[in-house]
């Protein structure tokens, strides 16, 4: 399975790939933001001073595409105030000084049922705050809701991840196999899809053949699932661009549910579904890929949401050499921090330390009309022309140009030879072209 | 920990290690062979054509960067290209009065309006070539005299040669026999190398540079896949009574005793002047192919290449509006 354009980048997964997954140490302090999802930030439900158990709401939702804030730990509110954010600089979050390890308190039920209706599973996503990462980091419950069997006809698990230094999904997938697979199951049997892709790309040969066996042990439970070679190339990962290359057709980003027919989540979610559905258990846990030429000790590390970067990074080894740049979720499309006081959140899925000698940095020349971005642009833009007329503030020729088309990948600006930063200039643009509506509207509404 | 100084910048962090300076350094690379090659065979003229076209190229560029007070080894390598691009395309021996307008012109064209675009339509190479074609034809016997690179003068005897016409000329001859007879004569001049024939060399060295060029990522072959395409379809559409063997022979004559495969390699596929999207470089080759075939055979004798690219590139405008939104996802 193939797309048009995108990239083969060099994965650089030889600094963690055979490596465990660690668990970080338990945090003695953690800042729970309140923005861990897109959509609605939640609303903190506890002031200075309370004491709150794990596992504890302490931020209520607001709005349907929104969802509650569970205590990761143990322990007492110290401050809710505006912290710093892994993606949009400030936030408002809750700074819970952590009890003891072993004095924790909180605890989890077992359910023991089989088969949950598709209902029960929406509730079940919702009180557990589970957030699907593959498409924008929104509630799973917002995805789920209102969805029947004869809604899904094709249910795509991703299993793909073709971003430089990540692989968590690989690393959650070989150690919750089992968790994954039968949450794939419960949800399978709820919507009752013709067709249950894995989508796992070519490079993942392990994690193939260990899904291809498990399968083949019950191929009865499973007759309507197929694994899926995707191909490896950037940015195979996007929803838009997977379910086009496995339906081979193309796709309306905003109707993917209502014309196709296509329910698409990634492993990491339907883990996270698991342990929702199975324990109640919320979701306070990110796996990470702590890697890079720049730390002491790359490694697997499954965290708390809330933990500070600084204390991950210390857990391994801290920086070897002259590092000033530290990115959280990928050297292509991941956000670049101002500082280690930075809390992990729900939808996170590495941090890389990158030394200063391995980063580009030089600057912007002038355009050659080399055409490499729109060959190699997904979803068959010109971006060159985008950047041209996004840097000549002409918003509405930018929309005649398709510019909500773009998945923001970050390819045109990977490719050029002329280093121009053309991702940048488009996100720019429309969050300019968002920014005039909303004027637009309110004049609108004031007149 | 936290007294690290960070650094924030925008995603992504990585780029490719392909620099704008690095692609024209590639194709300066695979040029400079080809100029060996001129200067070794036509000696003298060729150096005399290529320096003074690099100089009076270059020249312009040097005073603006003085201007500005910058260095000598601020001028990027695209200018080095440009230069030495236009030297090649020009005959050896032209006379240096026309070699310092063309560069001048060159100037005009390809470096001072690149801050707008819509200007820079018509291959800036091409437009000179013509221009000089048109206004010095006759002192420079430009579509018959000696080239640095590949001309008509090809199919002439070349001194020291132990065999006449050389094998363009030998298989031009023999488009006229059966089909059958002139593939095995091309079989049979294609196996004999003869080490110092210059257009075998030529033919050689440029299909190496191009290769050289596609390997390093610095070339987009999108223009030459369509540019042969178009010459095969036109050359089939004019001899299409005379038999196979004639259309091969027509198309490797016109393809390889020509300046066709040098404008295809190098400048069909410059890349301010080409269409932007793959299929729209594709008909802009495959344009050029047919308008070379065609305006070679209504200008018997002439070297079109120069003439067949400039047309070409004035419909670009045209071709990218009709492939404009072409593959786009809406």
């Amino acid at each position: 399975m193939d797309f048009h354009g995108g990239l083969k980048l060099p994965l650089n997964h030889e600094l963690t790939i055979d490596k465990p997954l660690i668990l970080a140490k338990p945090p003695r302090r953690v800042c729970v933001l309140l923005s861990q999802h897109s959509g609605s930030p939640a609303v903190a439900s506890v002031a200075k001073g309370d004491r709150v158990g794990l596992f504890d709401v302490i931020a209520k939702a607001i709005g349907a595409v929104s969802c509650d804030v569970h205590s990761p730990v143990s322990g007492v509110v110290e401050a809710v105030d505006e912290y710093a954010h892994p993606y949009y600089k400030y936030s408002q979050g809750i700074v819970i000084s952590a009890d003891p390890p072993g004095e924790e308190t909180g605890s989890l039920s077992f359910n023991e049922s089989q088969r949950f209706d598709i209902d029960e599973i929406v509730e079940r996503a919702k009180k557990c705050s589970v957030i699907d990462t593959v498409s924008g980091n929104k509630p799973l419950h917002s995805k789920l809701s209102g969805l029947k069997p004869s809604l899904v006809h094709y249910f795509i698990v991703s299993f793909v991840q073709n971003e430089p230094y990540i692989h968590n999904m690989e690393t959650i997938s070989h150690n919750y196999m089992d968790e994954i697979i039968s949450s794939i199951s419960y949800l399978s049997d709820a919507l009752s899809p013709a067709f249950v892709f894995l989508a796992i790309p070519y490079h993942m040969i392990k994690l193939i053949t260990a899904v291809d066996n498990k399968l083949n042990k019950n191929r009865a439970e499973y007759k309507n699932f197929k694994i899926v070679r995707v191909t490896d190339k950037y940015p195979q990962a996007n929803e838009l661009i997977l379910a086009s290359s496995i339906l081979k057709t193309k796709i309306n980003p905003s109707k993917i549910l209502q014309n196709h027919k296509c329910l698409i989540l990634d492993a990491s979610t339907m883990f996270h579904l698991y342990e929702a559905l199975k324990f109640n258990k919320p979701q306070i846990d990110c796996h990470l890929t702590v890697s890079g030429y720049g730390i002491t000790r790359p490694a697997n590390v499954k965290a708390r949401i809330g933990t500070y970067i600084s204390d991950i990074v210390e857990q391994c080894g801290g920086f070897c050499g002259n590092v000033n740049s530290v990115i959280v979720d990928g050297l292509m499309s991941g956000y670049s921090q101002f500082t280690l006081d930075v809390p992990i959140i729900k939808p996170n899925r590495s941090i890389t330390v990158i030394p200063t000698e391995r980063l580009s940095s030089s600057g912007e020349e002038k355009c050659m009309r080399c055409k490499k971005c729109v060959d190699r642009c997904p979803m068959g833009l010109n971006p060159a022309r985008l950047n041209f007329i996004s840097r000549s503030s002409a918003h509405e020729k930018a929309v005649e140009e398709g510019i909500y088309s773009c998945i923001e990948c970050g390819v045109c600006s990977y490719i050029c030879p002329s280093r121009i930063n053309i991702a940048h200039s488009i996100i720019l643009s429309k969050k300019m072209i968002l920014e005039a509506n909303i004027r637009r509207r309110k004049m609108n509404e004031s007149i | 920990m936290n007294q690290f100084d960070l650094a924030v910048s925008i995603h992504p962090y990585i780029h490719t290690p392909l620099s704008k300076g690095a692609i024209f350094l590639n194709r300066l690379l695979a040029l400079a062979p080809l100029a060996l090659l001129a200067i070794y065979h036509y000696g003298m003229m060729a150096l005399g054509t290529i320096l003074v076209t690099a100089f009076f190229v270059l020249l312009p560029t040097y005073i603006s960067l003085k201007l500005k007070g910058r260095r000598l080894a601020d001028i990027e390598h695209e200018n080095y290209y440009y230069a030495l691009l236009m030297a090649l395309a020009l005959p050896a021996g032209t006379s240096y009065p026309a070699v310092i307008i063309g560069a001048l012109a060159l100037n005009l064209l390809a470096f001072f309006p690149r801050e707008a675009n819509s200007v820079r339509i018509i291959n800036p190479v091409a437009l000179v070539s013509c221009f000089l074609a048109m206004a010095f034809n006759e002192k420079m016997y430009f579509f018959n005299g000696p080239r640095p690179f590949m001309s008509a003068a090809w199919f002439n005897p070349l001194p020291a040669e132990s065999y006449s016409g050389g094998f363009l000329f030998n298989i031009h001859n023999e488009g006229g026999a059966g089909a059958g007879e002139s593939v095995r004569k091309i079989i049979e001049l294609l196996s004999a190398w003869h080490p110092c024939h210059y257009g075998e060399l030529s033919i050689t060295l440029c299909a190496a540079a191009f290769i050289f060029l596609v390997f390093k990522s610095s070339v987009d072959s999108a223009p030459l896949i369509g540019a042969a395409a178009g010459l095969g379809a036109a050359v089939t559409f004019n001899y299409y009574g005379g038999g196979a063997g004639v259309i091969i022979s027509e198309f490797l004559s016109h393809a390889f005793a020509s300046m066709f495969l040098f404008y295809s390699c190098f400048i069909l596929t410059d890349y301010y002047s080409s269409p932007m999207r793959f299929s729209a470089r594709v008909l802009y080759g495959f344009l050029y192919g047919v308008l070379f075939a065609f305006l070679s055979a209504s200008f018997e004798g002439r070297d079109c290449a120069n003439y067949s690219l400039a047309i070409a590139s004035t419909c670009v405008p045209l071709i990218d509006n009709i492939f404009n939104s072409g593959g786009r996802r809406e």
